[in-house]
């Protein structure tokens, strides 16, 4: 037994269901001028990336916390890079070769380790404004 | 699994009186010590010990358990002796132990003796006696208390019980050390004394049988004085250090006799109540169980036997072995379609059933836990600077926070690194604290292990995708950065002392993934990343890019959690297909665990499937695994054998480990990633195949031309499905091999089809050049297990089987183990025939 048995939060385990990713209760998507996130000891994959579709969801609560990444899913290109916006769960999903992406390709959503026939549909398509 | 047992009186044992074990000889054994360690020898026997076969000893033993018996020498030992010891009782000599040869401590132990500890702990006011543990046998051990010394003991046991004298008051600090050869252990980690939360306990007893000399006693408080009545009269009273205390009676017990027992610690309290019990008759003497042998083996290690029992192996129905004690010396090695029979005797009295033992090719034996290493006090510092943040563990001069680093460690060399990272959690969680465990008992061996924190990236400003592990990567280099600026500080604890050129990686999730990475992207001059443990790690390049993850150049470790409910798909196993290590890789798929509970911060139980076992059993196996590695790695130290599956560490859950590993420079046979598909092997021959349709597929999620989706590697291996009976694929090797002293290594799985089988496995054979093959059964060699019921899927995940050359050189005479021409695989088994999975054939030396 060690000291964490003791703590009352451990009599409440988590179950699977807590992974469950929230609805997107909204989605737009803009192009943007792109800044890879700044490293100090190594340079970023996405170091290359001057341009983005800049995906902004809001979901109705926040992504859980997990090893897993939450992915949108533009047709068969994933996203996984992200970062949060400045509304009440609000993400920013950012493709980039978003050329190559078919206008109105429908967008899942789901983990990144998720199988294909757990992705959630949205209503959502990638239309760019 | 039961033992199985069959009655005595159904064989007709060949049980030669004038053949007895020798005893066991404890090693090490050190200079400057006046004691030797006997161990498994007869009761009341008489021991002699020669030193460069000169008889320098005779002296009349007790019981060898609990812990063997000292025997006294007139010299002090000097190192380069040699030591041997002997057995006699009633007039009948057991043949000589194994000869020990003495060591100086310091080659052992170059920065002093190991640190004492204080086992069991705690230590209770009026405490009488108490134990020492992790000490070399022969040194001097003592105990103070508030500083006065209280007890000592001059030519120790490994274990020692000190009686203290006064008894302890309450809220005194008990410390432990130890002398040998006028070198000073470290002091052990301080105990303070504690009032006993009265009453105490009733005593209990082991179950005693007519017959019985020595009887254990058990659920003592530590430090209390235990009183035994024998049928109502007092056989006196005796300090016990806590938990158990075997006692030795004058003669053997008749059945029906009465013991009861108490015990006390303060003379203001009263005494416990008694515990009591009566010995059994003779006909309920059971017969001793053992654990698995195997072939070769030349002794027995018993898993249950009664107190001072005498324990008779016989192969064959010819005895082989006598003695007493938990391990029983053989005569003879054993050898392949052996039987052996083992029972136990008190006095005049049989067991009336003999334990039996079929020998399997392969049965590691259960080896001391590679995390038990106990060198030194532990130092401890959180820091932070910018975005390096942690804290870190550290080989002290005594223990605390920030104290001096140990200096006679210093003196004698840098010490290796290894860097922790934690994943992704909420950051009001302080994940990095939760592996302080392991960061203790690496530090406790002379490790720097600094666990850093990652919370700046964790949820809810983690972000996703690789990008997230990079961030993860350039705060482990931050810190990297920040222990070198440490190390080159004119004025720091760690100034001089680090050496990075032996850097490990430790990583838990997000963190595994990161520390996998780490190495392709660091750049800081003078580092070099040794060693990296991916446990339960993402693959984020391989599931959201679709990019191969090639770890290389260091030696690798991974730990897949099979009830993992978050990396269900076990990432990690997508390293270890790919990665080409510097020496070797580990893979250790871990039934009924967890992905979180290896984190002390993590809380819930996230996991899937069947119960997960405790926490503090996923602990255990990171702890024994990941010491076994790092020391492997990073120090040199002979813990490979737990890596490769040679050895089991005790005490820890090894039942669910499914171990992969691979050793670089070794003969490939088939990894099946040559040109030419299923009908050429590695090493360009041609294979063949008969009643089967073994084809090669790709063992990756999605991957086009899948045999199914329930692999989730990253390699190309065969699948064998058949319906014949005695279906057979054949590999031939490129000329004659000889394999004497070599195994033959194959990863191997069952693909789950459905329904579970209780009886899956294979044949290997061995053919030589005269065309004759030899065939050992997986089942020999530690079976296939069941497809673990991963509500997510059933996996198909290969473990390594190892073949011993030396079981099919014993199956056959004529045989000619020197001339393999060809390695078979042969499906023997009754339908229904699950599809079999086979990656990795290798010769192995």
């Amino acid at each position: 037994m060690d000291s964490t048995d003791f703590n009352a939060a451990n009599e409440q385990p988590l179950y699977p269901e807590r992974f469950a990713l929230p609805p997107i209760k909204t989605l737009k998507i803009k192009i943007v001028d792109f800044k890879a996130p700044d490293f100090k000891n190594i340079k970023s994959s996405l170091s290359g990336k001057k341009q983005a579709a800049e995906i902004s969801i809001i979901t109705d609560t926040p992504i859980p916390a997990r090893a897993a990444s939450p992915i949108l899913y533009l047709g068969n290109n994933k996203t996984g890079y992200y970062k949060l916006g400045e509304k009440k769960n609000e993400y920013l999903f950012y493709a980039f070769d978003f050329e190559k992406i078919s206008a109105d390709e429908p967008i899942g959503w789901g983990w990144n380790n998720d199988l294909p026939e757990n992705i959630q549909k949205t209503s959502f398509q990638f239309k760019i404004k | 699994m039961a033992d199985e047992q069959v009655p005595r009186k159904e064989k007709e044992l060949k049980d030669d009186p004038k053949l007895i074990s020798p005893p066991v000889l404890a090693e090490p054994a050190y200079q400057c010590a006046k004691k030797v360690k006997v161990s498994q020898f007869i009761p009341l026997s008489q021991i002699e010990i020669t030193i460069n076969a000169v008889l320098v000893a005779s002296s009349p033993v007790g019981f060898p358990s609990p812990n063997g018996a000292l025997i006294n020498i007139p010299s002090a030992l000097v190192a380069g002796q040699k030591i041997r010891a002997r057995q006699t009782v009633a007039g009948i000599t057991s043949g000589w132990s194994n000869e020990v040869t003495v060591r100086d401590h310091l080659v052992d132990y170059p920065a002093g003796l190991p640190r004492p500890v204080i086992d069991p702990a705690p230590v209770y006011e009026c405490g009488s006696r108490t134990g020492v543990n992790n000490l070399v046998v022969g040194a001097n051990v003592w105990i103070t208390a508030d500083g006065v010394e209280t007890g000592r003991v001059n030519g120790c046991n490994d274990h020692q019980g000190v009686n203290v004298a006064p008894e302890y008051a309450n809220n005194q600090f008990v410390i432990a050390r130890a002398e040998l050869c006028s070198d000073k252990s470290p002091e052990s980690a301080i105990e303070k004394t504690r009032g006993y939360a009265y009453p105490l306990p009733a005593p209990a007893f082991d179950t005693v049988y007519q017959g019985s000399q020595q009887i254990r006693i058990t659920n003592i408080a530590n430090g209390a004085r235990v009183t035994l009545k024998l049928n109502g009269i007092n056989q006196g009273t005796s300090g016990c250090w806590g938990g158990s205390l075997n006692w030795n009676l004058s003669s053997p017990l008749p059945a029906g006799a009465t013991l009861e027992a108490t015990q006390k610690l303060c003379g203001n309290q009263p005494p416990s109540p008694p515990g009591t019990t009566v010995s059994l008759p003779c006909g309920n003497l059971p017969a001793p169980t053992a654990y698995p042998v195997q072939i070769g083996d030349v002794e027995v290690r018993l898993s249950s036997f009664v107190w001072g029992a005498l324990v008779k192996v016989y192969i064959n129905n010819v005895k082989v072995g006598e003695g007493s004690g938990s391990v029983i010396p053989l005569t003879q090695a054993v050898s392949w379609n052996d039987t052996l029979l083992i029972g136990q005797e008190l006095g005049t009295c049989k067991s009336q059933y003999l334990t039996v033992i079929r020998p399997l090719c392969v049965a590691p034996p259960i080896q001391a836990n590679p995390s038990d290493l106990n060198l030194f006090p532990v130092g401890t510092m959180e820091y932070s600077r910018g975005d390096a943040k942690g804290n870190v563990f550290y080989p002290g001069e005594s223990d605390g926070d920030s104290v001096k680093f140990n200096k006679r460690l210093a003196l004698l060399k840098r010490s290796p690194i290894v860097f922790l990272a934690h994943g992704n959690h909420v950051d009001t969680d302080p994940s990095y604290l939760g592996y302080d465990y392991f960061q203790k008992q690496l530090a406790q061996m002379g490790f720097i292990a600094v666990s850093v924190d990652c919370n700046k990236v964790n949820y809810p400003n983690s972000g996703g995708g690789v990008a997230n592990i990079e961030a993860r990567v350039d705060l482990i280099i931050e810190s990297i950065k920040l222990f070198q600026s440490f190390d080159s500080a004119a004025s720091n604890i760690f100034s001089g002392k680090i050496d990075f050129s032996l850097t490990g990686l430790m990583g838990h999730s997000r963190g595994g993934d990161a520390v996998v990475m780490t190495p392709e992207l660091i750049s800081l001059s003078g580092v070099t990343i040794v060693s990296v443990l991916a446990l339960a790690p993402t693959d984020f390049r391989g599931s959201i890019t679709g990019t191969d993850v090639n770890p290389k150049g260091f030696d690798f470790m991974t730990i897949l959690p099979a009830g993992d409910g978050d990396v269900w798909q076990n990432n990690g196993a997508r390293f270890y297909d790919r990665c080409s290590a510097r020496r070797f890789k580990s893979q250790l798929y871990v039934h009924f665990t967890n992905h979180n509970f290896f984190n002390r911060e993590w809380l819930f139980d996230e996991g899937l499937g069947p119960v997960r076992m405790q926490r503090f059993e996923h602990e255990e196996i990171l702890s024994a695994y990941g010491c076994a590695f790092f020391r492997r790695s990073l120090m040199g130290h002979n813990t490979l054998s737990y890596i490769t599956g040679h050895a089991l560490p005790s005490g820890v859950r090894t039942d669910a480990v499914h171990l992969s590993c691979k050793k670089f420079k070794q003969l490939t046979v088939d990894d099946h990633e040559q040109t030419g598909g299923i009908a050429i092997n590695t090493m360009g021959q041609a294979t063949s195949q008969t009643g089967m349709a073994a084809s090669e597929f790709p063992f990756k999620q999605g991957a086009a031309g899948s045999f199914d989706n329930s692999f989730f590697g990253n390699t190309t291996g065969m699948v064998i499905q058949y319906e014949k009976h005695n279906a057979t694929f054949i590999s031939p090797l490129k000329g004659l091999r000889d394999l004497k002293g070599k195994e033959i290594w194959i990863r191997v799985a069952e693909v789950f089809g459905g329904s579970q089988h209780v009886d899956t496995g294979f044949q290997l054979g061995l053919t030589d050049s005269s065309g004759f093959t030899a065939w050992v059964d997986s089942s020999g060699v530690g079976g296939i297990p069941d497809p673990y019921p991963h509500p997510g899927s059933h996996k198909t995940m290969l473990k390594t089987l190892r073949f011993r050359a030396t079981c099919f050189q014993q199956s056959n005479r004529r045989f000619r183990i020197s001339e393999i021409a060809a390695i078979r695989i042969r499906c023997n088994r009754t339908k229904p025939h699950p599809a079999l999975a086979f990656d990795d054939l290798q010769i192995v030396s």
